[in-house]
């Protein structure tokens, strides 16, 4: 459906409401758009219930495409100075949770390294110190590094800085204190400096080609964006030299590696950025976890997607580290995708990502003597920091969900009720029970406050199901894309379980559907129960599943809409259509 | 549809299926129980976001828009929950990676931003004064250009 132009271009203040499918919510989803950004509440594995701001393009294409389900829009009539206010509170409310998300990461890593340190391992790694080589691969341009940057700081700079931080690591050996992350920090900076003094150059592991094999060399405007950056970068090495935050050495190692990539491409004429995955990164086994055909599709509008990075990025607007960082994210996503195409593993993180490839270092001997009493006492740290975040973002199913922290979070923006409803036109109840379901909120909002509009977004199968209606007459169409075994616009994947019928674009015969997709799903239980002693209960999960969101049908109610592996936007529709006709036709199950 | 009916029919889905709403898509992401759901919305969200990030990349208002406010909402915050000034630092780092800024000492913006954010936490002039003690000239006039400047 088409987004109206007005929504794009006014100030918009909406209440979303997205609909159930299986996998993710089957009670529905709810946020709150602002311009372009839409905020809501997600439950996380650690079972917190935290803040999450998404663009709303990705927003759109995650819920109403990958995850085919109808957005609803109720769009407010407030000020802008309203609109202004609500995303100021609700932008704070999300940095007081990165702060508590901060110090519980940082209470974790003094766990770690303080069980490491009294065992006598080495400490885990250092984030963006394996980003330079141990030796030195480049010394031609590692010298060249050094004598610029010393150019702008003075000779004799980085062996100064050098001298400085091991007095600090000397003093922070000796010291009692809790909290390691000084520690760390010295450690990641004298590693910054020894790649610099020591002329050392950047770990060719780390090193993606833009483009892959064949992509084309550099041209005249994108070499000299490039020796601009690598102006910039030397300026922001020099600036890291005598600056004084705490965490200087992970950006100055990122941006030794990065100048050195840079160096590296000018130098051959072939464009090299960092791999911008943490090493924490999830390893994805296509052939277990992704249909075949859909990581090729996927690489190859990634492999659009780059190519349209580079052209933005390398296009003659001045380059900065932001802007590079998209670059990287986009050759090192279209790699891993390529490889995944290849039948091999890939890996996935959440972004936005920056190159951080950690390296352990041996600690200075003796460091830290008391580490396993420093031990005990991170632990009960960590312990209780954890306990305060649980009570602070604990989820609970009715009265801590992503409807009732919504809903809290927007009244806490103004300072009593009759201000909230001179602002919005009324209140909001959360924690009443059923009021804590999406679309019961959603109901609520269109009652009680001053709604201008509601907005009704199709589901990607929707979308496609009505154009095809259109196009080949409404029988045709429908009884073929209604049941998965003669669907053109979906193909069966695993996490939806086990059906035979869509039930979300009927009503009345929707009971009828659902007792055939009950039969088929419990019919497929059985076979998967014989089954189970070879696949592990796969097949067996499938389909009770399949057979529990049936249950739903029966009672009128529609849950499961299928679901889509790759986002049907097809930046390259040439490559897509070639990538598709060369994917095989195995589906599972 | 009605609400009571739409209530009704809530109470016998909640019955019905006892599952979680509002569930985390990077569960599904780091969540080995769920990685077949997770990997393709993980994936094409990603692509999704690079495309978002790259059509908007001309947009350098914008980014550094979104990047200041950022910076502004974690001072104001940091001022309500406290913590030394190492923490502070290493906050507007955390905050700055996310628009894939690392040196955002180099940055005018970032500083007048956090004069804002201290202005938005109703820092007063004296606690602003306190605060720039030690600080040198340029930075601090950076800090209080964005105390003093209009609050957009």
């Amino acid at each position: 459906m088409q987004e109206s132009a007005s929504a794009a271009a006014e100030h918009v203040l909406a209440f979303v409401y997205v609909e159930s499918n299986v996998g993710g919510a089957s009670g529905g989803h709810a946020g709150l758009r602002i311009d372009d950004r839409v905020y809501h509440y997600q439950r996380f594995p650690d079972g917190t219930l935290r803040v999450v701001r998404d663009e709303w393009p990705r927003f759109r294409a995650v819920y109403g495409e990958l995850q085919n389900r109808p957005l609803h829009l109720a769009y407010l009539t407030v000020g802008p100075e309203v609109a202004e206010r609500v995303r100021e509170h609700l932008d704070r409310a999300w940095a007081g949770q990165e702060i508590a998300l901060g110090r519980i990461e940082r209470l974790q890593e003094d766990v770690s390294w303080s069980a490491a340190l009294a065992a006598g391992r080495l400490p885990p790694a250092l984030r963006g110190a394996g980003l330079l080589a141990p030796v030195p691969t480049d010394a031609v341009a590692g010298a060249r590094l050094r004598a610029a940057v010393e150019r702008a700081v003075g000779s004799g700079a980085v062996e100064a800085a050098l001298r400085r931080v091991e007095a600090r690591l000397d003093a922070l050996a000796r010291t009692r204190q809790l909290d390691l992350e000084p520690l760390r920090e010295a450690l990641q900076e004298r590693e910054s400096l020894r790649g610099l003094a020591e002329e050392r150059g950047v770990d060719p592991a780390v090193l993606v080609v833009v483009g892959g094999d064949g992509a084309p060399s550099l041209a005249p405007p994108e070499r000299a964006a490039l020796a601009a950056f690598a102006a910039r970068l030397e300026a922001t090495i020099a600036g890291l030299l005598v600056s004084e935050r705490p965490d200087r050495g992970f950006p100055l190692s990122l941006a030794i590696a990065r100048w050195h990539a840079v160096a590296r491409s000018l130098a051959s004429g072939r464009l090299v950025v960092l791999d911008p995955f943490p090493d924490d990164a999830r390893r994805v086994d296509p052939e277990r976890e992704l249909a075949p055909g859909s990581a090729a599709l996927l690489a190859a509008q990634a492999r659009a997607l780059e190519g349209e990075a580079r052209r933005v990025v390398l296009g003659g607007a001045p380059l900065d580290e932001s802007r590079f960082a998209w670059l990287e994210e986009a050759a090192g996503r279209r790699a891993e995708l390529e490889r995944a195409a290849a039948g091999l593993a890939m890996r996935e993180s959440p972004g936005p990502l920056l190159p951080s490839r950690g390296r352990s270092l041996a600690p200075p001997p003796a460091l830290r003597a008391d580490a396993a009493e420093l031990h005990v006492r991170a632990a009960a740290a960590l312990a209780a920091e954890q306990a305060e975040l649980e009570a602070r973002f604990d989820y609970r199913l009715l009265t801590r969900n992503c409807v009732t922290e919504l809903v809290r979070t927007l009244a806490g923006t103004f300072p009593d009720a009759a201000a909230e409803r001179a602002a919005l036109g009324g209140e909001l109840q959360a924690g009443e029970g059923l009021d804590s379901i999406p679309f019961v909120l959603f109901a609520q909002v269109q009652e009680r406050l001053r709604v201008a509009r509601v907005e009704d977004l199709s589901s990607h199968r929707g979308r496609e199901l009505a154009r095809l209606e259109r196009e080949e007459g409404y029988a045709r169409a429908y009884l073929r894309e209604a049941n998965v075994l003669t669907a053109t616009l979906y193909r069966p994947l695993e996490r939806d379980g086990a059906f035979l019928l869509f039930t979300d674009d009927v009503v009345w015969p929707r009971p009828l559907y659902g007792l055939v997709n009950l039969s088929y799903g419990l019919g497929s239980l059985a076979l998967g129960a014989l089954a189970a002693p070879f696949d592990g209960g796969r097949e067996a999960a499938w389909a009770a599943q399949g057979a529990l969101f049936s249950v739903p049908e029966l009672l009128f109610q529609n849950v499961r809409k299928g679901s889509y592996e790759v986002l049907p936007e097809e930046p390259d529709a040439a490559s897509l259509r070639s990538a598709s006709a060369r994917s095989s036709a195995r589906s599972w199950p | 549809m009605t609400t009571t009916t739409r209530r009704a029919l809530a109470l016998a889905l909640a019955a019905s299926l006892p599952l979680a709403g509002c569930k985390a898509i990077s569960a599904s992401i780091t969540s080995p129980s769920d990685s077949i759901s997770g990997s393709f919305e993980a994936i094409g969200g990603s692509l999704k976001a690079i495309s978002t990030s790259s059509s908007g990349a001309g947009d350098g208002n914008a980014l550094d828009e979104s990047y200041r406010r950022d910076l502004r909402a974690y001072a104001a915050a940091f001022v309500e929950t406290g913590g030394t000034q190492g923490e502070f630092l290493r906050g507007i780092s955390r905050i700055a990676e996310g628009h894939g800024v690392t040196d955002w000492e180099s940055r005018p913006d970032t500083l007048r931003a956090i004069g804002q954010g201290l202005r938005d936490a109703s820092v007063s002039e004296a606690q602003l004064q306190q605060t720039l003690q030690g600080v040198d000239l340029a930075t601090a006039a950076r800090v209080r250009e964005g105390w003093l400047g209009p609050q957009s």
